[in-house]
Formats: structure tokens, C-alpha cells, sequence
């Protein structure tokens, strides 16, 4: 029967065709815009003839800021059927136009000049709506155009095209890693290709988030029969987000910006189309699609059993530890790495505090992170590298470094510890020269505050004049000397005196002497030889005997010398004395000069009397 | 005669009198500083310096009270007063150490020869009355050993005299010069402390004069020379300039 109809339809277009050349050249001026927009969305006004015009008329968007436009643009078609030429051609005119206000506005028709005639296209009505025109505005443009297209054969579902958002855990702990999938459902509806022209994740406070996945690599697709229709599935966005907190956290919904185009077929009256399956014709849609939201119910983590140094991390890791060397000189560089690697926020992994050797210079430690977000989940590590430099000689240890998280798969705290290291430092050259300075600045600076004020001893007595140069200063400087002179004097004074008792007594024994030689002087000058040697030797004897109170009758020259000793007289003295006698009896018979040996007889005599005088 | 005796002993009446008191106001500024109450220890401490007594300590306790008051200028120059009484003290110089830490202006000391920085600091080790007590008992030393060299009979009796003489004369003489130099330097060359926030010091003795540096409140410079009431300064670096002589305080 439609068969029939079908036939009967195609027989009466041609039949038609002939008449109705003059009503085919009619000429067609489309204008379309949504339906509703936001105060000031940029959106597009277009108008499409199927004739070339020859100007524009008028214009009016009353309401409207014009953006930008018109921009031209024309498409022609020849076909030729059967030797039968048909020619279509289409001008559109486009304008980017903005809302001023809130309200219900109509733009009137645009006025052309068509072949002398002035052609004027539709008026349209827009409902300008405070803030973003929202998801509805494409839609409206599909109504506005049902009812000049109201024989579209097949309309667009604008439910045919959706975001859904799935999440692997919504029960996570805090610190878990969870991933959330957008997808994007493109139903058949859609049969003239689409793109996503922009992505918006919104930021989300209480999450961790990482996107996952390759960013160039084209979106996995698939394909799923959802109440049999039978929709393509795009990834549009894989991302992994580590919980912050506990409780309830709503992941705001992912904003998608998605153009597609739909290909309608029309169906015309005309034989040929409907013989070659209608015209066709691509309408565009821009739709702002929204995904759902996605509530993460969040545990926290355990309170039993938390370790001290707990970092507050979740997931599943492992730690490792390298000493560069073990054995090197003071000053030299050794590298400690400490690496962490697993599946969790390894951003979070904080250095960990290991309690160097005092007499270690250690610098901060370098972080490398390498995280691997290319995959299905967040893996990768985080090194630490410190620079070790020993300044001391000695043997140290470097204490192990520990780690605490809580365990995903066993739901418990796990603590890593690396390994601890011996190091044996020998000095090197030029060691301790830097630190022994540093340290001296040191001791310095550590003092921060003035000493305390002193609460003993004598803290204060009546001012004095200055000693120095004070009448008692002089009288302490010249007191001594003056001293010291007058000492002098009395010890010269002292001296002299008894210089002079052995004056006196030299005196005395001159004058004992002289007295008893009176008369040897006078036989001397008298150059009476005999009775001078008689004199001089009786002088002696007689000297002798009072001297030392021996009479005179015991003295002989065989006594003398025993008499004398029994006086405790000295034995120089008693040689002398005979000496004395016997030159006095030998010059006594001695020929030759006479006077010259008397003289020298009476000095002799003189000199030994006065000699014994003065002992 | 007896009125010479009438004054001794009022002197020492009077003394005696003040010594309680002074003693009290020392026990009472202490206090008063241990309560962290510096004022009032200022307020003691000067008391007692205006009752004319002088000592180390008191001007120590006295400058570390306005260092605590934050009148750093103050402190410093009562800790150089109490310097020129103890010369030798470590907490004195300590503290003046610290206190110059802390005031604006920081002047790198002339370098001196080794030999001249060591004879300046064994000058610096005693007060003047310290060498001028040194001198007379070293010269009376002296003398006593002369004699002893005039007396002695024997043999290493005067070879000991005669060393002892000369060992006492060396060390009488360089106390004279010793006593004489920090004489000088106290009487000729005084230090003083600058007592203004903000001095300029001038090229020329007045107002008009060419501004040449500036220094700040805390300095100590040596005082070089004086024309009317301005005072010719010598900073620690060798530089010299003219300022009133009302922003120093000598010490």
C-alpha cells in the first residue's frame, strides 16, 4: 500500500515538475537563532535564502548587541538528473549577537533585495533568561526550525546525548585513591558527527585530584545498547581524587561544551528527491552538557593503632634507601636517597626527619617526584636526596629513616623503615678549619644578654682624688731616696770613724818607734857606726820585752823565738825579728859603705816596731 | 691644731652616716633591678654617686639598670666609668662588648702594630692609681736594695742586691709611664660617649660648618681638642670632626 502510495507520489512530482518550475524558483529566507539565551551570551543569528540578494534592506536587533557580523556565505549545488538540471544554492548571513536584558524579545524580520523584490525573512522570538542560556538553547533551535521542517525525518533527541560520571569506590577512606570516569553517551539520533569543543573540571575544595591517562591520545570509545537504542561511549576524562576529609564530599559536576551535527532528510514533494531519498540537509546544535555529580561518602581513617609519625597518607607503598658510600674523608660529599614508590598521593610524602650526626653538614633534600598518571591509577615515587657532609673524624651512624600510612588492602597502619648506616669518616685535608671557625662565631652570638649586675663585694667608697700626682704620690716616690741618702751618710760617718781609730794607732806605733829610735837617729847622723848597731839592737830587744811583757833578763837569741810563740805572737813577726837582729850584727862588721846600710838598718827597725804597733 | 681635729671628726661622722645609707640604697637598687623595676634602680644607684662615692660596681650595676631601661647610650657610658676603676674586668667589658652591639653606628678600629696594641694593653691593665702605688713601693724597693748593696759583706748577698735594684728601677720606671700615659690620656685625650640620637659632626667649631659624617647616639670617640662649646672628636676609624660639646658626655 505505501508501496503504491509511494509510486503514486513520485508519478504526480513529475508530473508536476513542469508547472511547477515558476513555483520552485520562489524565493526562501530562513532566519534562526536560539530560542533562549543568557544576558549577554554571545549567540548566532542566521538567515539563509536560496537566491543571491542584491543588498540588505534593514536590519533590527533592538535589544541585541551586534558582536560581530554579517558574515557572508554562500553554497550552490548543480545536479543533473536525466538531462534535467537543477540548481540550489544557499546564502546564509551570520551575525554574533548578545542580549542586553532580561526579557521576551523578537527580532523582526530581516528585509533583503532579492531580483528587485525585497524578501523578508522570519521574525523569531528569544527569551533572554539571567545568566548562561543553558542546555535548552540548542534544543530551541531544533523547535524553531519544526516548523518549516516539520516533514524532518527523523528529529534529534536531545537526550541522546549525555555525561555520566562513575566512580570506583564512593566509600573510600581518607587518603584512598578513587577514580572517577566521565563518559560521554552519544546517541543515534546524532548521525552527522560531533566534537567536544571544551572540558570544564571545576575545582573542588576537599580533594586531591590528578587527570588521568594520555591527554593526546584519542578517547577509548565503545559502544552500549541502553533501551535499545545504541548509544557510542567516549572516556571523556579519567581523573584520580584522594579524599582530604572525612564525610560527605559532593565532586562537582564536569561541564562539557559538545557541538554535533544532525543530517535531516527532506521530505519534499519533489519526485527526483524523493527518488534519491530526499534532500538532506545538516543542522548544527551546540549543547553545554553537565554531568551528574558523584558523592564520595568518606571514612576516616582508623584511631586504634596510629602510629606517631603517621603521614597522614593511604594506599599502598614501599621505601628503599642508598648510602653512596660508607667510607670517605671530612669534607667530602656522600648522597643519601630515600626513595618511596606505590600507589597513593605520593605528592604528599613528606621528607622524612632522620637525626644526622651533630658534626653533619646535611643540605634539604632534593625531591624527584616521578608519578605516573598515563595509566589506570596514580603509581610512581618520590625520591629524597640528601647531601651528606662530614666535618669531625669519627665513626657514625646514620639512623634509620621510617614512614607510616595506612594500608589499603589490610586496612591497618604499616611503618617502613630503610636501613640504617654505618659511616666511617677519616680526616681529610684542610678538615675542621671551616666548622672550628663557624663554631667560635657561634659561642659569640650565643650570648643574647647582658651579665648580671654584681650584689657582692665592696661595691662603692667616698670618691678620692687621684694618687697619682698627689702631694702623697711624691712623698711615697722621694721618701726612699731620702732615706736611702741619709743612711748613707750615717754609714759614711760611721765608716770614717773607724778609719780613724787605725789612723790613731798608726800614729801611736810611728810615735813608739820614733821615740825609742831617738837616739839610733842621733848616733845615725853622728855616723858613730858601732854605737848606732849597738843601739839599734838594744831599741829591738827592749822593744821586744815590753811589747809583750817578757823581762828582759829571759829574752836571748836561743829564748826569743820559744818566749814569743808562748805569746801566741805570730811567726812572721818573730822571723822578722831575728831577720832584723842578725842583719843588725852582720852590718855591724860589714865593710863598705857605712851609711847608706844605717839608713836602711833604722828604716827597718822603724818599719817593724810600727808594724807590730798596729795589730 | 684642734680644729683640724674638730673636721677629721666630723668628716668621718658624716661618713660614717652616709656609708648606712648609701649601703641600703645599694641593697635596695639591687632589688629593685632582680624585680626587673629598673627605674627605681637607676634612681638608687645615682643616689648614691651623688652622695659622692665612686666604685665599679656601682657604676656596672648601674649601667647594666639603664641597658635593661633601654638607654643604651647610658649604659655604655657608665660601663666605661666602671672600666676606668676595674680595667681588668671581664663582665665590664663583656657587657660593653654586647651594649655596642646593639647602638646604630658600627666603626671598624684602626689596625695597629702588634707591639703598639700590646704596650696599649698592658697601659690599660691598671687605673692610674693602680701604677702610681706601683711606682712608689718598686722605688722604695729600689732604694732598699741600694742600701743593701752598701751594706752587704758578702758576696751573693750583693748579686742578689744588685738584680734586685735593677729588676725594681725597670719596673718603677715603666709604672711611671704607665701612670703618666693613662693620666694623659684621661686629662689630654678624654673619651666620651656620644648622648644625642643624631649628631653631625662638622668641619669647622660652629653651626655653619661643613656637615663631614654623622653619628649616632652610643659612639665613644676621643675628645681631641675644645674651642668655646664645641669639642673636637676622633672617631675609632681616625676620623675627625667638631660637635657640641653638649651631645657627649665625657667619661
Amino acid at each position: 500500500m505505501n508501496k503504491y502510495i509511494t509510486a503514486l507520489k513520485i508519478f504526480l512530482t513529475v508530473l508536476f515538475t513542469v508547472f511547477c518550475v515558476s513555483a520552485w524558483t520562489q524565493v526562501s529566507c530562513t532566519a534562526k537563532a536560539p530560542s533562549e539565551v543568557g544576558v549577554g551570551q554571545a549567540f548566532r543569528y542566521q538567515v539563509t535564502l536560496n537566491e543571491k540578494p542584491s543588498k540588505i534592506v534593514s536590519t533590527s536587533f533592538g535589544n541585541f548587541d551586534v558582536l560581530n557580523g554579517p558574515s557572508q556565505g554562500s553554497s550552490s549545488s548543480i545536479s543533473i538528473v536525466n538531462g534535467q538540471m537543477t540548481q540550489s544554492s544557499s546564502h546564509t548571513f551570520t551575525y554574533t549577537l548578545a542580549a542586553k536584558k532580561e526579557g521576551q524579545f523578537t527580532i523582526p524580520g530581516m528585509v533583503f533585495l532579492v531580483n528587485g523584490n525585497q524578501v523578508k525573512s522570519n521574525s523569531l522570538t528569544i527569551n533572554v533568561v539571567e545568566g548562561g542560556g543553558g542546555g535548552g538553547a540548542a534544543a530551541g533551535a531544533g523547535r524553531g526550525q519544526s516548523q518549516q521542517r516539520a516533514q524532518a525525518s527523523q528529529g534529534f533527541d536531545k537526550r541522546d546525548v549525555y555525561v555520566k560520571a562513575y566512580c570506583s569506590n564512593s566509600n573510600p577512606y581518607v587518603g584512598e585513591q578513587v577514580i572517577i570516569t566521565h563518559k560521554l553517551y552519544v546517541g543515534p539520533s546524532v548521525n552527522g558527527g560531533f566534537q567536544v569543543t571544551s572540558v570544564n573540571a571545576p575545582t573542588q575544595s576537599g580533594l586531591w585530584s590528578y587527570t588521568l591517562g594520555n591527554p593526546d591520545a584519542e578517547a577509548p570509545r565503545t559502544t552500549e545498547v541502553i533501551d535499545g537504542k545504541r548509544f557510542t561511549v567516549f572516556e571523556v576524562r579519567r581523573t584520580a581524587v584522594f579524599p582530604q576529609k572525612s564525610g560527605k564530599i559532593t565532586v562537582t559536576p564536569f561541564e562539557i561544551g559538545f557541538v554535533c551535527r544532525v543530517i535531516y532528510t527532506q521530505q519534499s514533494n519533489d519526485p527526483f528527491d524523493m527518488f534519491f531519498g530526499g534532500r538532506q540537509y545538516a543542522q548544527d546544535y551546540e549543547l553545554d552538557l553537565k554531568s551528574n555529580s558523584v558523592v564520595l561518602n568518606c571514612k576516616s581513617l582508623p584511631e586504634a593503632n596510629q602510629p606517631e609519625d603517621f603521614s597522614g597518607l593511604s594506599g599502598n607503598f614501599t621505601m628503599s634507601s642508598n648510602l653512596s658510600r660508607n667510607e670517605l674523608k671530612t669534607n667530602d660529599a656522600a648522597n643519601l636517597t630515600i626513595t618511596v614508590s606505590g600507589t597513593g598521593n605520593l605528592q604528599h610524602v613528606e621528607a622524612p626527619a632522620i637525626e644526622f650526626p651533630a658534626d653533619f653538614d646535611v643540605t634539604d633534600p632534593k625531591i624527584t617526584d616521578n608519578i605516573n598518571t598515563r595509566g589506570n591509577t596514580v603509581t610512581g615515587s618520590r625520591t629524597f636526596e640528601y647531601i651528606i657532609i662530614p666535618r669531625e673524624p669519627g665513626e657514625f651512624t646514620i639512623p634509620a629513616a621510617s614512614f607510616s600510612y595506612f594500608d589499603l588492602k589490610s586496612h591497618s597502619y604499616k611503618t617502613l623503615t630503610s636501613d640504617s648506616y654505618k659511616m666511617k669518616v677519616e680526616k681529610g685535608k684542610g678538615g675542621g678549619v671551616t666548622t672550628s671557625s663557624s663554631n667560635q662565631k657561634d659561642i659569640k652570638f650565643l650570648s643574647k644578654d647582658i651579665r648580671f649586675i654584681k650584689t657582692n663585694g665592696n661595691a662603692f667608697h667616698p670618691k678620692r682624688g687621684e694618687f697619682f700626682g698627689s702631694p702623697w704620690f711624691y712623698v711615697g716616690m722621694i721618701l726612699p731616696f731620702l732615706l736611702l741618702i741619709i743612711f748613707v751618710i750615717i754609714w759614711r760617718k760611721t765608716m770614717e770613724t773607724k778609719q780613724n781609730v787605725v789612723l790613731l794607732k798608726d800614729k801611736r806605733a810611728n810615735k813608739v818607734a820614733k821615740k825609742r829610735l831617738k837616739r839610733a837617729g842621733q848616733l845615725l847622723k853622728a855616723g858613730q857606726k858601732e854605737e848606732f848597731y849597738v843601739e839599734i839592737s838594744q831599741v829591738l830587744w827592749g822593744y821586744m820585752s815590753d811589747k809583750f811583757h817578757i823581762p828582759l833578763s829571759q829574752l836571748s837569741m836561743d829564748t826569743v823565738e820559744e818566749k814569743l810563740k808562748e805569746k801566741k805572737v805570730e811567726e812572721d813577726s818573730v822571723k822578722e825579728f831575728l831577720e832584723t837582729l842578725n842583719q843588725c850584727e852582720f852590718a855591724r862588721f860589714a865593710p863598705g859603705d857605712s851609711s847608706q846600710m844605717m839608713n836602711d838598718m833604722y828604716q827597718r827597725a822603724h818599719d817593724f816596731m810600727t808594724k807590730i804597733e798596729r795589730r | 691644731m684642734k680644729r683640724l681635729f674638730a673636721i677629721i671628726i666630723l668628716l668621718s661622722i658624716s661618713y660614717l652616716t652616709f656609708a648606712s645609707v648609701d649601703d641600703s640604697l645599694m641593697r635596695q637598687g639591687n632589688a629593685a633591678y632582680q624585680n626587673g623595676d629598673y627605674d627605681l634602680a637607676i634612681d638608687c644607684y645615682q643616689e648614691i654617686i651623688d652622695h659622692g662615692n665612686e666604685g665599679a660596681i656601682l657604676y656596672y650595676n648601674l649601667g647594666n639598670a639603664y641597658f635593661k631601661a633601654k638607654q643604651t647610650a647610658e649604659a655604655l657610658l657608665w660601663y666605661e666609668r666602671a672600666l676606668r676603676l676595674d680595667p681588668s674586668n671581664e663582665d665590664i667589658k663583656h657587657n660593653i662588648t654586647y651594649a655596642n652591639l646593639q647602638i646604630t653606628d658600627k666603626i671598624e678600629v684602626l689596625p695597629e702594630l702588634f707591639i703598639v696594641r700590646w704596650w696599649n694593653a698592658l697601659s690599660k691593665s691598671m687605673t692610674v692609681t693602680g701604677w702610681a702605688v706601683m711606682a712608689v713601693v718598686f722605688g722604695a724597693l729600689f732604694a732598699l736594695s741600694i742600701a743593701l748593696i752598701l751594706v752587704s759583706r758578702r758576696r751573693w748577698l750583693s748579686v742578689t742586691a744588685v738584680a734586685l735594684a735593677f729588676i725594681s728601677l725597670l719596673i718603677a720606671i715603666f709604672s711611671l709611664i704607665f701612670a703618666s700615659k693613662e693620666a694623659k690620656r684621661y686629662v689630654n685625650q678624654p673619651e666620651a660617649i656620644v648622648m644625642q640620637s643624631v649628631v653631625n659632626a662638622k668641619g669647622t667649631p660652629n653651626e655653619s660648618g661643613t656637615s663631614l659624617f654623622v653619628i649616632h647616639e652610643g659612639l665613644k670617640v676621643a675628645v681631641t681638642d675644645r674651642v668655646g662649646t664645641w669639642v673636637e672628636i676622633k672617631l675609632p676609624n681616625g676620623e675627625k670632626g667638631w660637635v657640641e660639646a653638649s651631645s657627649l658626655e665625657v667619661i
